[in-house]
């Protein structure tokens, strides 16, 4: 049997630091709040290679006094608190004592520190645990840390890292975090030689909300700024249209501390019930400040996680919070520019949803989400269907190109839409739907069982020829029709270039055009389904659209964004269709595997309920 | 008996008429030299050099370019110095009797070169004219593609340099009398690089001056203008405008306006000062990077550009104007994102002065309308972002920047999307805009179509069911018919071509049509120039608009620019005062810190005024960063009277109207000149020139002569300096000699000041830190010996030093002996140099301390003696 033997103080250290230090952007966070600790008013963090050759921290705090360097690097000890009562109610970021000790145990640490008071600074190296010399040296106030080549004597531990892109990733949103926490403190990142981040330091958590995350999500947030006696709260929450997919834009911090919270975040979303869709979170950015007696921090290693002494109260206040602010701001719609914003109060909430109901436009984001949602829903793809995703993205983007627009709807509860939409399209609901009407030229009105729905007849439309277009190509069986006299065209260079590049294209989707004189073509032929409509607007329309294409499709894509075009090109939007001739629409829709939206991203389909009615036109509450 | 052909006897009279300038004669597609000309440019050019009939008995040597690819060619010439005469065919070669008629349009100059392609969208191309009579300069400048024009007058040849340096033009102009001033004409072209031409007198009277310029600008009078009081001034603004009216050919309609300025209204910066402190290029490589234009320069747009160099080497007097500025950047500096949504608009924006010139000249094509007015499509943006804003320079940039709505929309609704790049290509005009262009498209597309219906009924009548219409460039349109029908073909078919398995043919029908198709085109295309040119000239006309919200936009760009460096650095506003005082706390250079690597630049106050911090004397070693520090306080206070925040936590300037530098090695070897004559005379320069209101920046005056002449000159100067009733500028002074340190205590306003290095045994340490107090040792050998001299060479000079610092009396008698090398067992035995800190540790206790440790009944008398001095040491220089 092996003996048992007491580890050696060199080992005991790097196995410790192990738990604190777990990759670079483990150690950026101790030295950033040690660094924020300290007082500084800007912090500098670069790194090269992922932060396994270098990571710097440099900061323009209190500096530290030569004679407690060496100190500092011992396990267990910190300015920070002096008893364990102290951990109640700690205030500063570090306070374990592990940070430092643990970081020069598995590197080669370098210390360049200066105190104000002080002439001169001092300089300390430190590697793999061991002293390597203690040195007067010019410095400026504050103190710069220097870790090179992390891991370097645990090469099991440096195995595990990720690429150095993954891990240069990691530390680019710690530090993103942080910037958030303390909008007061001027934050520099430097990957590679390169800034990647500068926060202003100027106190406005906006401004660095906007150097994070851009323009259109700082466009489309609302202040919270309040306080019960539970907690208070202070940040910005998005418009429920800057929903993203994932949890990666919630972010907390708990009195001035970056930390991941089940509580909080499910508070959160609770308090935006109704206004996402399913599988959508929230864009939230909240300071939580309470009593410090009533959380603990002491609870992960790397102190990111932590634990209320009520959690319940602090969750329902957080919910309740989100809710008013979500209600009070009133997602308001913006309109084409010209037009002033309307800010409705909580009063006037029945008016400002009758005001949005009168201007119909596919919002945006909105449409992320249906498409976000319906993505997962469908099974059989196209192999149009499956190069989609980037295509629709970029195509929605186009349609609505510098102002956001979107509609808030106001419905509260959105989980039923997928069901409904669900059995429409059935064999047995076809018989069972009542064709109300046209509207605005535009939309069909159909009520189906318990409920009203809008169909976008340009959407549709477009929607069942794509189909056709994409099947016949498919199964190589084209009609196309021939037209007598050919179509005379007039180009102008650019559209006789984009031609010749995409002249394949139309070719297999059963377009014959040839030359026919100066910048002139002449079209013989147009694909059977289109014939009926003027094939030589489709035509020019589609020149117009094909300068979306570049040299570096491939003849395969080319060929399908042609497809996809011609189908918006032959539908007009505003023309008028007989009953007859929508029935036959929709029952085409129907027959395809996947109705729900337009080649391009838009919605087919927007539904309300009965009772939603009902609920505006308050008879029911 | 052979004769000159018509068309060479037409060149050689041409070229009479422009000897001193290379003539492009055109010919064709190409641009032909012969003679001279022609054996000149294939050198310079590096083009074949043939030769051409011109009916003399031998060839005519002859170099041509194709027409094309002229302007790189002319870029070259231009740039090399010559003036090229542009001669065009201004004639259709089709419709001319004869020879066809030629004309001189334009003649290039390095000052007056037009094409974009040779110009730096940076900076301005200037060119300048000086009349010189009677002691005056006039000066005049003006910027061709740029329409700047300005005027000013000096009275030194000094100062005329100053404004050459600050201006750098590519060409100067000038009157015979010039040359007689003193300056002479191969310095000029050899060391600042400009091509020098006199003119006529009749240039420089001041009949055609007035003339020429009150014509221009349409004024009855000089003091129309603004210019009364100035004379030389005016002629030479007057001989350039009838230069540039002799070069340009055209009305120069877009020069606008003449800016009179006076050089007392700016900082005055000398040439040296100017590259000393690396300005707007690096001292060595004479690149921008790393130089302090290239840390302020975040400028979106080429007018921006332009103006903050401008705005750099004309720094501010006027406390209100500087604080303008400054009221602005902070606005800026706050609002961040107001401030980066500006720069996102301003992105787009071309080079509108340039542009507008272009248009004027009537060279700009289409791609440059469309580029105009994609600009012009930013200023609605960018004005309801300014409205926000309330400093008041913004809020007059607001007021100038005249949205040209009128403008973009004409544009708009003119010229396509994306139309050609040559103005006679078909294409530039929007259908729906002229009629009689729409009518000629639809002629054109009618016609076709036509002719598309005379397949079914060609097809009717012969029978043939798959005959077809087609076109093909060679044949343009025909009848193909396959093999297989050939024999239904009719008489009136005409065989054109056959192929493999088909025949192609024409009917004189198909003929007519088509030859009434391309009628139509062609009237089309001419159509569209008209138009085209007649849009042009439109815009042409609002030039004084357009020029206006170009410099208004410009001013933002330059606003933003300062204010987003502000952040990015981490600058700080400065307070502006006319007390004189300089008070900068934890002040960095702008340029070393962003180039020091692990941010470790180290801060260092400054502390100077009119009253007891007059002067600072600075030893300390070299390589310590003496120099770094003058130069960045000097950094500073320019970059304050910019407008700009500076890099340090704090700081109060008092406004300097000059800034002098006698810094660094000499670089005057070529002229001819000793380092020390040299320095000698910027020395005069300075002590003569300077104000109570100068900032000096004097690095180790007195190098050069003997330590004795050196070190008298460099006290005397000081003297002189901090005499309130002499001179009284505050000045910065770095030097070796530390004798000077004893003036502290004899001169009430002067202070010593040492840059601290901490000695570790035989290493020194920079700590780079600027501290109150002289240094005792200058560091030289330990500084040799990081610079890697050889150990021997080291030691040996220790050994001198040592014995010579102990006998002062003989080293200032000048009678000095080096002592022998001595034995190195004998060196052991020499008491060892204490290490001493120069600093706060030194406290009178420690003193005390030292001292009651002394055994004295084991020392030696040197040992004593030595400890003496070192303990009276410690006791002086601490603080």
């Amino acid at each position: 049997m092996a003996q048992i033997e007491l580890l050696d103080q060199q080992t005991i250290d790097q196995i410790a630091a192990g738990e604190v230090v777990e990759r670079p952007a483990s150690v950026v966070k101790e030295l950033v709040e040690n660094a924020i600790d300290a007082g500084a008013d800007t912090i500098t963090v670069e790194i090269r290679d992922g932060g396994t050759s270098l990571i710097r921290v440099t900061d323009n705090g209190c500096g530290i006094d030569r004679d407690q360097i060496p100190r500092a690097f011992l396990r267990h000890s910190t300015s920070k608190i002096r008893t364990a009562e102290d951990l109640t109610g700690v205030r500063s970021l570090g306070f374990r004592g592990e940070a430092l000790s643990s970081i020069s145990a598995v590197s080669q640490t370098e210390l360049i520190t200066k105190p104000a008071d002080q002439m001169l600074g001092c300089r300390y190296r430190i590697e793999g645990g061991q002293e390597i010399g203690l040195e007067e040296i010019g410095a400026p106030n504050g103190t710069t840390i220097l870790v090179k080549n992390l891991f370097y004597n645990t090469p099991v531990r440096k195995k595990f890292l990720k690429t150095a892109q993954t891990e240069a990733g990691y530390v680019a949103s710690l530090v993103d975090h942080l910037a958030l926490s303390r909008p007061d403190i001027s934050f520099r990142l430097i990957i590679q030689g390169t800034m990647k981040r500068n926060t202003s330091g100027n106190g406005s958590l906006k401004d660095v909300i906007y150097s994070i995350y851009g323009r259109e999500a700082c466009a489309n947030m609302t202040m919270v700024d309040v306080t019960t006696d539970v907690i208070s709260v202070y940040g910005f929450i998005g418009n429920p249209g800057l929903s993203r997919g994932n949890r990666t834009y919630e972010v907390f911090f708990v009195n001035g501390r970056a930390i991941q919270s089940k509580v909080l975040s499910s508070a959160v979303e609770e308090g935006y019930k109704g206004f996402l869709m399913q599988h959508r979170f929230p864009f939230a950015i909240l300071n939580i400040s309470l009593d410090g007696k009533r959380v603990d921090v002491n609870v992960h290693p790397r102190k990111q996680e932590l634990r209320f002494s009520d959690p319940m109260a602090v969750h329902a206040s957080l919910t309740e919070i989100i809710q008013n602010a979500l209600r009070s701001h009133q997602l308001i719609q913006r309109v084409e520019s010209g037009m002033p914003e309307k800010k409705p109060d909580s009063e006037t909430a029945a008016e400002g949803q009758h005001d949005a109901a009168k201007k119909v436009r596919a919002p945006e984001p909105f449409e992320e989400n249906r498409l976000a949602r319906i993505r997962e829903s469908v099974k059989k793809d196209s192999p149009y269907e499956k190069k989609y995703p980037e295509r629709m993205h970029t195509q929605v983007v186009r349609e609505t190109p510098s102002i956001q627009q979107y509609q808030e709807r106001s419905r509260n509860k959105q989980e039923d839409m997928q069901l409904t939409l669900d059995t429409i399209f059935s064999a047995p609901a076809k018989k069972q739907y009542r064709i109300i009407g046209q509207l605005f030229d535009t939309y069909w009105l159909i009520e189906y069982q318990d409920e009203l729905y809008m169909i976008d007849q340009h959407a549709a439309h477009e929607k069942v020829l794509f189909e056709k277009t994409m099947r016949s190509f498919r199964e190589r069986s084209f009609h196309a029709q021939q037209i007598q006299p050919p179509v005379i065209l007039q180009l102008s260079v650019q559209e006789y270039e984009r031609f010749e590049r995409c002249r394949e294209a139309f070719e297999k989707l059963g377009f014959e055009a040839e030359p026919f004189g100066d910048q002139t073509i002449a079209i013989r032929a147009i694909p059977s389904d289109l014939y009926g409509l003027s094939g030589k607007e489709v035509f020019l329309a589609l020149i117009d659209d094909l300068r979306e294409i570049s040299e570096k499709d491939t003849p395969e894509s080319v060929l399908e964004k042609v497809a996809s075009m011609s189908c918006k090109a032959a539908v007009k939007g505003n023309s008028r269709l007989s009953e007859r001739e929508i029935n036959h629409l929709l029952e085409e829709l129907m027959e395809l595997d996947n109705p729900f939206f337009c080649p391009h991203g838009r919605p087919v389909i927007i539904a309300m309920t009965h009772a939603e009615i009902d609920k505006k036109f308050k008879r029911i509450l | 008996m052979s004769e000159l052909t018509p068309m060479m006897k037409n060149y050689l009279a041409t070229k009479e008429e422009y000897p001193d300038c290379i003539l492009f004669y055109r010919l064709g597609d190409f641009y032909e030299m012969f003679f001279d000309d022609a054996k000149l440019v294939s050198k310079e050019l590096e083009l074949t050099l043939t030769g051409k009939s011109c009916g003399l008995e031998e060839r005519a040597p002859m170099c041509g370019v194709p027409y094309h690819a002229a302007e790189g060619y002319l870029n070259r010439l231009v740039a090399r110095g010559y003036k090229v005469a542009i001669c065009e065919q201004v004639e259709d070669p089709k419709l001319a009797k004869g020879l066809v008629k030629r004309e001189v349009v334009r003649i290039v100059t390095p000052g007056t070169n037009l094409d974009p392609g040779g110009l730096d969208e940076t900076r301005n191309n200037y060119i300048m004219s000086v009349f010189y009579a009677d002691g005056s300069y006039g000066i005049s400048l003006a910027d061709v593609t740029t329409a700047a024009f300005l005027v000013t007058e000096v009275d030194e040849a000094r100062a005329f340099f100053d404004e050459l340096s600050k201006f750098s033009p590519s060409e100067l102009i000038c009157n015979e009398s010039f040359f007689m001033s003193g300056i002479s004409r191969e310095e000029l072209e050899e060391q600042f690089h400009i091509r020098v031409s006199s003119l006529d007198s009749w240039y420089f009277t001041k009949e055609t001056a007035f003339s020429t310029l009150t014509e221009h600008f349409h004024v009855s009078s000089i003091a129309g203008l603004g210019l009364s009081d100035y004379e030389s001034g005016v002629i030479a603004a007057g001989s350039l405008l009838r230069y540039l009216y002799d070069t340009q050919k055209n009305s120069l309609s877009h020069m606008s306006k003449i800016e009179p300025y006076s050089t007392g209204k700016y900082m005055i910066l000398d040439s040296f000062t100017r590259r000393n402190l690396e300005l707007t290029e690096t001292l060595r490589e004479k690149e921008k990077r790393g130089s302090l234009l290239w840390v302020l320069d975040k400028t979106k747009t080429a007018m921006g550009a332009r103006l903050l160099r401008s705005w750099m080497e004309q720094p501010l007097l006027s406390k209100t104007e500087i604080n303008q500025r400054l009221d602005s950047v902070s606005e800026l500096y706050q609002n961040m994102i107001t401030r980066e949504e500006l720069r996102e608009y301003l992105n787009p924006v071309y080079d509108l002065e340039r542009l507008i010139s272009r248009i004027v000249y009537q060279t700009a094509n289409p791609r440059d309308l469309i580029a105009f007015r994609q600009s012009l499509s930013m200023l609605g943006p960018i004005r309801s972002l300014l409205k926000e804003l309330s400093s008041p320079l913004l809020n007059e940039v607001y007021e100038m920047i005249d949205p040209l709505e009128d403008i973009t929309s004409l544009i708009e609704a003119s010229i396509t999307d994306e139309p050609p790049i040559t103005v006679r290509e078909a294409g530039i005009i929007k259908t729906g805009y002229h009629e009689e262009v729409d009518r000629l498209r639809e002629a054109g597309t009618k016609g076709k179509e036509w002719l598309a219906t005379i397949e079914e009924e060609e097809r009717e009548k012969t029978g043939i069911k798959n005959l077809r219409i087609k076109y093909n460039k060679v044949f343009g349109y025909y009848l193909e018919v396959t093999n297989s029908y050939k024999d239904l073909v009719p008489d009136y078919f005409i065989r054109k071509q056959t192929l493999t398995n088909a025949e192609r043919y024409i009917t004189p029908e198909l003929k007519t049509m088509e030859d009434e198709i391309l009628g139509a085109s062609d009237r089309l295309n001419i159509l569209e120039y008209d138009l085209f040119c007649e849009i042009r000239n439109r815009i042409g006309a609002e030039v004084v608009r357009i020029q206006q919200t170009a410099k208004a936009v410009a001013i933002l760009d330059v606003i933003a620019s300062l204010a987003y460096v502000a952040e990015r650095n981490g600058y700080v506003r400065p307070t502006i005062n006319e007390s004189g005082s300089i008070r900068i706390m934890e002040g960095r250079h702008p340029v070393v810190e962003k180039m020091m690597k692990n941010d470790l630049f180290i801060p260092n106050d400054t502390m100077l005024d009119q009253k007891k911090n007059r002067i600072a004397i600075i030893t300390g070693p070299n390589m310590a960063g003496k120099s770094t520090y003058m130069r960045q306080n000097a950094l500073i206070v320019l970059m304050a009277q910019i407008g700009s925040f500076v890099p340090a936590k704090k700081a109060s300037i008092g406004i300097t109207d000059r800034i002098f530098t006698r810094v660094g090695a000499s670089d005057d070897l070529a002229s001819g000149q000793s380092t020390f004559m040299v320095e000698m005379t910027e020395v005069a320069n300075i002590l003569r020139n300077a104000t109570p209101k100068s900032l000096l920046i004097l690095d180790e005056i007195g190098r050069g002569t003997s330590t004795i002449d050196g070190l008298s000159i460099a006290w005397a100067v000081v003297e002189y300096i901090s005499d309130p009733k002499i001179l009284g500028a505050k000045t910065l002074f770095a030097t070796h000699y530390h004798e000077l340190t004893e003036l502290e205590g004899k001169l009430d306003n002067v202070n010593n000041y040492c840059i601290a290095v901490k000695e570790r045994g035989d290493d020194i340490v920079f700590l780079r830190k600027i501290v109150p107090g002289g240094a005792d040792k200058s560091f030289g050998i330990q500084v040799a010996k990081i610079a890697g001299v050889p150990d021997a060479v080291i030691r040996r000079a220790k050994e001198i030093s040592d014995e010579l610092a102990n006998s002062e009396s003989g080293f200032y008698s000048g009678n000095y002996t080096i002592p022998e090398k001595k034995d190195h067992a004998k060196m052991k035995q020499t008491v060892e140099m204490e290490q001493f800190s120069l600093f706060d540790t030194v406290k009178d206790d420690t003193i005390i301390e030292e001292l009651r440790s002394v055994n004295i009944s084991t020392m030696t008398p040197l040992e004593a003696l030595n400890k003496l001095h070192e303990l009276h040491n410690k006791v002086k220089n601490r603080w």
